[in-house]
């Protein structure tokens, strides 16, 4: 008898307009890319922001269209497809150039719009000075292309089009200020650690693709659908029926479900989804059984993933990349390092969950690794002094908590992290990028009157410097770069014990220890800034705002978010470790996430400002930038509470009920313990106490230094191993230096000494062998085939010569050969013939 | 004794053949374009003799004496061109030395 296939089939709906979401950006950036110089050398900088802005308004506008469509379709029935045209077939794999727009995309097609537009109006103000502002909008625009590339393909083919793209324009905007070699340097890093990552997306991809052939062969089944149709299978010998659940058909429903190898994201959801007769789901046991190299093939695949999601994402070990990639223009950290790129990963995972639910060892790496990054980028934060360097690490760790969600199979908390995220890092990024454009001054000012007061040999003088050692002014007049400062910045840059003052080391001169004081020209350093409420108080109460979310207070957004992943990651019953200790770990970073936060907050804008200077030059920021504030720090608040209201408080989340669908494949595989609900109240109360806890302790210590900063000096000399390593970032860029970078490039030594000497010497032997072989061919065809040639002709002249001779034209001599000649015929014929 | 004074076939055939001799000399050995031609007339003069005495002697009929009217004509004829190239010969080289004008060797 044959089987009876029934499965939950993703039935989608065509929409014809989906293309044009990410083709604005792109048309967007090959104007500016091609035509953006002349555009802003004729008509301004008005003519290249007008074309960006408008490409993105275009693209939001589509956007949010789509959107509404896909809110007017029955839930289950969310998923609206634009199939372009068909970009490969080999064999039975079929990949079309087509966008998929369900629940999840749809939500982070509109954080990209909607935050890229607004980052693009916050760059106007931002970059109002910047030369070339149409290389940097054109770089922006195309990442947005990039980016919903990503998120609305609907295969792994587009998806990593997209991955790659996003990766290049984070490096092109990384590198943006180029001159500058260590920003440079800093996108090459992005550039490469990403590749690492992106090995692990191509050979997950690969292994799946593999193990979905394996297990079901090459085009074995195809069935039809709606309703009951049956239909031979060509190779399986077995006829399916597909079953649509839904009782109405949509106007366009799935006609097949392909089995077998398929890159598609839907196609791959149905066919794991199908089940047989008996309830079983064959094909995804199939899968799951499957083993490579002795361990389980979804274990390897998941695993694969999840390190691309760790490059792009930044997560241990991969990490590295984004504090350093805050050398690109603020309104990059905000969109690409804060709000959008960066969540890729977690995107990715959220996109497979049905893949990571069906393997717990994965589940568990992931939400493991997140626990361990959200610790590990929090505590870094704690005392790093550059504003985005706080903001960078804060992401790192915020990330990390996106994926202790999707890795206790929480998907939709991930995700409402990552929108929560998305507004109020972007906003607390952007309030930091209108403190940069305040301070900015510092850095103009500096070498033309460096002695006034914050610069120079004084800087022991400075109050808002935190000098814990004699060496601070030497440090700090590093920054004129004369030879006498030189020494002393070399004694201050090691340890007290080298005090030789002609302890210099030669080649270059050593940077100053920003970990004693700060550079004087610096505007990012906190310790130049202090008392800036005042001067940009609407950039003040955005940042408050914003701070508020992250740190996890009931009133904004960040709480709803956050406490219901450590809420989750404990009652989980997926992962391998237990669920308490991925709680506890998340629970301290939520504290230091407060302390760290509030630090920067009460350092930048309280206290009293370090000099005269900041007075005179600080003010607020623009129109078009304070405006974006406002907004981001709006949906920073409402976002949380609208869309994600518990169910402990007896409301229901928006957002999980809107998500569902995506997630429907995965849901039940992931067991929560639903007993605990009553203990849930606890958990939230704690969550508040230390949060609140970390915020007091940073106003205690931050709010006012000239009042601390003695006991902040005491603190930190009682604690330098600590303080330092922290500040040090544990030293895992130097780690990282000794056990990839230096092996790497002697690797690369050896091999360019391999290329010097075995190689260039085989070249170079095959050269000489071939010239001296080319000599002999030259030798013998001179000698012989010349000879040869050049002989005959000589042996037809000479001939020629002699038979000339004959002929003397003498008609004398031709009579006389006649005569003589008939005498002989005469002779011969004569005694012939007797 | 008689056979020899007895005019016969072989007493023209004699003198045919040193007649044929002296022209054949002629044309071998002198470089003048005139006395080539005489050397020829002497040859062709040689075989009238032979046509005529063969006919004469052996023969019968007057075939012979036919083919001699005809290289005699032949003869004028032939003296008549020769004599003409000769004299354009002349006009062109200045000289009628057979060796000179050896030309058409090259």
């Amino acid at each position: 008898m044959n089987p009876i296939y029934t499965g939950d089939i993703q039935a989608f709906h065509r929409f014809g307009f989906l293309w044009l979401v990410p083709l604005f950006p792109l048309v967007g950036a090959a104007i500016n890319g091609i035509l953006g110089k002349r555009l802003q050398d004729r008509f301004g900088r008005k003519a290249v922001h007008g074309i960006a802005i408008g490409a993105m308004l275009g693209a939001a506008a589509v956007a949010v269209g789509a959107f509404a469509q896909l809110l007017a379709l029955p839930a289950d029935q969310r998923f609206l497809l634009d199939t372009r045209w068909e970009m490969l077939r080999i064999g039975a794999l079929k990949v079309d150039f087509a966008f998929a727009l369900d629940p999840l995309s749809g939500m982070m097609t509109l954080i990209i719009t909607l935050i890229g537009t607004l980052i693009h109006v916050y760059s106007v103000g931002y970059m109002a000075t910047e030369k070339a502002y149409w290389r940097f909008f054109c770089y922006l625009n195309l990442f947005v292309f990039s980016m919903l590339m990503l998120v609305m393909g609907d295969s792994f083919l587009l998806m990593f089009f997209g991955w790659e793209g996003v990766g290049l324009c984070s490096y092109l905007l990384i590198g943006f200020w180029y001159t500058d070699v260590e920003k440079a340097k800093a996108g090459m890093k992005a550039f490469v650690v990403n590749r690492v990552g992106d090995w692990g997306f191509i050979t997950g991809l690969l292994l799946l693709f593999w193990g979905l052939g394996g297990v079901w062969g090459v085009g074995a089944f195809r069935a039809q659908r709606p309703e009951t149709v049956t239909v031979d299978a060509k190779h399986g010998g077995a006829a399916m029926q597909i079953k649509h659940k839904g009782d109405r058909a949509p106007e366009a429903s799935v006609r097949e479900v392909g089995v077998g190898p398929t890159m598609v994201f839907r196609e791959l959801r149905d066919q794991i989804s199908i089940k047989d007769a008996s309830g079983d789901k064959p094909f995804s046991q199939q899968l799951a059984d499957k083993t490579v190299w002795g361990l389980p093939l979804l274990f390897v695949v998941c695993l694969c993933f999840f390190i691309g999601a760790t490059g792009k994402s930044a997560q241990i070990p991969l990490y590295v990349w984004l504090p350093d990639a805050m050398a690109g223009p603020t309104p990059v950290s905000a969109l690409i390092h804060a709000a959008t790129m960066v969540t890729a990963g977690v995107y990715m995972i959220a996109r497979l969950s049905f893949l990571f639910a069906m393997s717990p060892g994965a589940m568990t790496v992931v939400a493991t690794v997140g626990v361990l990054t959200a610790l590990l980028g929090a505590t870094i934060g704690l005392f790093q002094y550059d504003i985005k360097k706080v903001l960078a690490y804060s992401t790192v760790s915020q990330l990390g908590f996106m994926f202790v969600g999707v890795g206790v199979g929480a998907y939709w908390i991930g995700v409402f992290h990552l929108l929560t995220h998305a507004c109020f890092k972007a906003c607390l990024f952007l309030g930091s990028g209108s403190v940069i454009h305040g301070m900015h001054f510092l850095e103009h000012g500096a070498h033309g009157h460096g002695d006034d007061g914050h610069g120079g040999g004084g800087g022991g003088a400075d109050p808002h410097a935190e000098p814990a050692h004699g060496h601070v002014s030497a440090a700090a007049g590093h920054g004129h770069q004369t030879p006498g400062h030189t020494v002393h910045a070399a004694a201050g840059h090691h340890a007290p014990s080298h005090e030789t003052p002609h302890h210099v080391e030669p080649p270059a001169p050593p940077k100053p220890d920003l970990w004693l004081a700060p550079s004087p020209t610096d505007p990012q350093d906190m310790r130049n800034m202090g008392g800036l409420a005042r001067l940009m108080p609407k950039t003040r109460l955005t940042y408050l705002l914003a701070c508020i979310s992250i740190a996890g207070f009931p009133v904004a957004a960040g709480f709803y978010s956050k406490d219901e992943i450590l809420w989750k990651a404990f009652t989980n019953e997926n992962t391998i470790i237990p669920g308490a200790l991925l709680w506890l770990i998340g629970f301290i970073t939520a504290g230091c996430t407060s302390f760290y936060m509030f630090r920067s907050y009460y350092m930048t804008f309280h206290g009293r400002p370090p000099t005269d200077e900041i007075r005179r030059n600080v003010h607020e920021s623009p129109a078009s930038m304070t405006t974006v504030l406002l907004i981001l720090a709006a949906a920073a608040v409402l976002i949380g509470p609208v869309l994600g209201w518990p169910h402990a408080w007896g409301g229901h989340p928006l957002l999980e009920s809107f998500l569902r669908p995506v997630f429907a494949a995965a849901e039940p595989l992931v067991k929560f313990n639903e007993n605990l609900h009553a203990t849930e109240y606890l958990f939230q109360g704690l969550s508040v106490l230390i949060a609140t806890a970390g915020c007091l302790l940073a106003r205690t210590l931050y709010i006012d230094l000239d009042r601390t900063r003695v006991r902040l000096e005491q603190m930190r000399n009682a604690w330098t191993g600590v303080h330092r390593t922290l500040f040090n970032k544990y030293y895992v860029d130097e780690l990282y230096r000794e056990i990839a970078i230096i092996p790497t490039l002697d690797f690369a030594k050896g091999f360019a000494w391999i290329d010097a000497h075995i190689v260039d010497f085989a070249v170079n032997t095959a050269g000489k062998v071939g010239r001296w072989a080319a000599g002999l061919g030259g030798w013998i065809d001179r000698i012989f085939v010349d000879g040869a040639v050049n002989g005959v002709s000589k042996l037809l002249l000479s001939g020629g010569r002699r038979a000339m001779r004959l002929q003397t034209g003498r008609i004398n001599n031709y009579v006389l050969g006649i005569t003589v000649g008939t005498v002989v015929l005469v002779f011969v014929a004569f005694f012939a013939g007797s | 004794m008689d056979a020899i004074f007895q005019i016969g076939l072989r007493h023209y055939l004699v003198v045919a053949a040193i007649l044929f001799g002296l022209g054949l000399a002629t044309v071998a050995t002198r470089r003048n374009a005139v006395a080539i031609l005489m050397g020829i007339e002497l040859i062709l003069n040689a075989a009238n003799i032979n046509f005529v005495a063969f006919s004469h002697y052996v023969h019968g009929g007057i075939a012979g004496q036919a083919f001699a009217i005809f290289i005699i004509v032949l003869a004028a004829a032939e003296a008549a061109i020769a004599l003409a190239i000769v004299l354009a010969i002349f006009r062109n080289f200045r000289t009628i030395d057979a060796v000179e004008t050896a030309t058409l060797r090259e």
